[in-house]
């Protein structure tokens, strides 16, 4: 294995899974220190979001992906500037597939899509993008007729059931 | 910017997933048109600033006709606006979303035959959209008693996502549908599928599809108002 090589993470290690990293998850390895490697995971329920954790080499699997050129020149100036100590913690996500939640707040972008505040939905994939779930919320709009779903920020709503 | 992009890409496989502002500006998008098109290059061109990458897209985008069909081509790690969420996937002219999407927009525009149900295009429809949506108690919004109302109870969910998924697949390859937009995950459409209730009146409904590549489409929303 070596940097920039993609690698999963084969064990749950108490370490990692205090700051939300899994057996499973999936990650970079951004440096190379004998047999600790620094690896820049992420979080397979919340995409886009990222943590760097230092991982014993024989808790890794090499994922096997080749990545263009290009992106590989990507990674390595992201690497050359990121802050790594800024990012530690991957969010534990509690929100599941077909989750029934209402929306707690009032806000202009639910609002334009006739979602109001007390709003109940059906949350719609297994994953979040940035910290939003995709949720399909029943009988909103017009004249309460129509199903809308839009993303929604986890604050903004509480799991019902 | 750029590995921000890349880890939602990496993170989704094959579908490029960008873009935090979709969801506020372009929940409701309009419709292409030729005109469209058009003023966005005429702009351009007063500017001086059409070089030739705009003029070879304009062609290519102009000599297309409403009926033909096109795969969207995302050109990679240059993604604005949604220009991801098409990337790979297959639209008729007509029910496109607006191209360019943006100034200095350089996806592509492929021409391709038109999409064949089951062969070339693919219709798919978790069955919990209907066990686990329409017919569940989990719900107090009546669309359970609404389809009920139609003959349809929660032993027919299998019949319903049958029904659904073959009279989606038939209508979005004869270009029957409505480019709605996009979320943060995917760009949409809208199909209407038509339920025929107990006394043989029939029911059409509002369906929202999320659009994937190669001509995939994937219920989303199995009920979206209807008219009689
Ligand atoms: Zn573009």
């Amino acid at each position: 294995m070596k940097v920039l090589e993609d690698v999963k993470l084969n064990e749950e290690l108490e370490e990692l899974a205090q700051r939300g990293i899994h057996k499973g998850y999936e990650g970079t390895i951004a440096k190379i220190n004998g047999d600790i490697y620094t690896v820049w995971f992420f979080n397979p329920n919340n995409r886009g979001e990222f943590a760097f954790a230092e991982v014993n080499k024989k808790y890794l699997i090499s994922d096997k992906i080749v990545y263009p050129e290009r992106l590989l020149l990507e990674m390595e100036e992201f690497f050359a500037n990121v802050k790594m100590e800024k990012y530690t913690h991957l969010t534990e996500c509690d929100v599941k597939e077909y989750d029934v939640v209402q929306l707690i707040v009032e806000k202009p972008q639910y609002s334009m899509e006739g979602v109001h505040k007390g709003a109940y939905g059906c949350v719609q994939f297994p994953y979040a993008i940035d910290g939003k779930w995709c949720i399909l919320f029943s009988n909103v709009g017009e004249n309460n007729a129509h199903d809308e779903e839009i993303s929604v920020a986890r604050e903004d709503f509480i799991i019902v059931e | 910017m750029l590995y921000k992009l890349f880890i939602l890409r990496k993170k989704s496989g094959s579908t490029l997933l960008t873009n935090k502002k979709s969801m506020l500006y372009c929940g409701k998008q309009t419709n292409p048109s030729g005109f469209v098109c058009l003023l966005y290059f005429r702009r351009y061109d007063i500017m001086g600033l059409l070089n030739e990458i705009a003029e070879k897209l304009l062609k290519n985008f102009l000599s297309l006709k409403k009926d033909d069909w096109i795969e969207w081509i995302a050109q990679p790690n240059d993604w604005q606006d949604d220009c991801d969420k098409f990337n790979s996937c297959y639209f008729i002219v007509k029910q496109m979303p607006k191209y360019p999407q943006h100034p200095r927009c350089r996806c592509r525009l492929k021409k391709i035959a038109e999409p064949i149900p089951n062969i070339t295009a693919k219709a798919t429809c978790d069955i919990r959209k209907f066990t686990g949506y329409i017919f569940s108690d989990k719900y107090d919004d009546g669309k359970k008693e609404l389809f009920e109302s139609w003959g349809y109870t929660i032993e027919d969910s299998g019949y319903l996502q049958q029904l659904y998924i073959s009279q989606a697949i038939q209508k979005y390859c004869d270009g029957q549908y409505q480019y709605v937009g996009v979320n943060d995950h995917s760009a949409k459409i809208s199909i209407t599928i038509t339920l025929t209730n107990q006394n043989g009146v029939e029911q059409h409904i509002n369906t929202i599809w999320k659009l994937g590549q190669k001509g995939t489409i994937d219920l989303i929303a199995p009920y979206s108002g209807h008219n009689y």
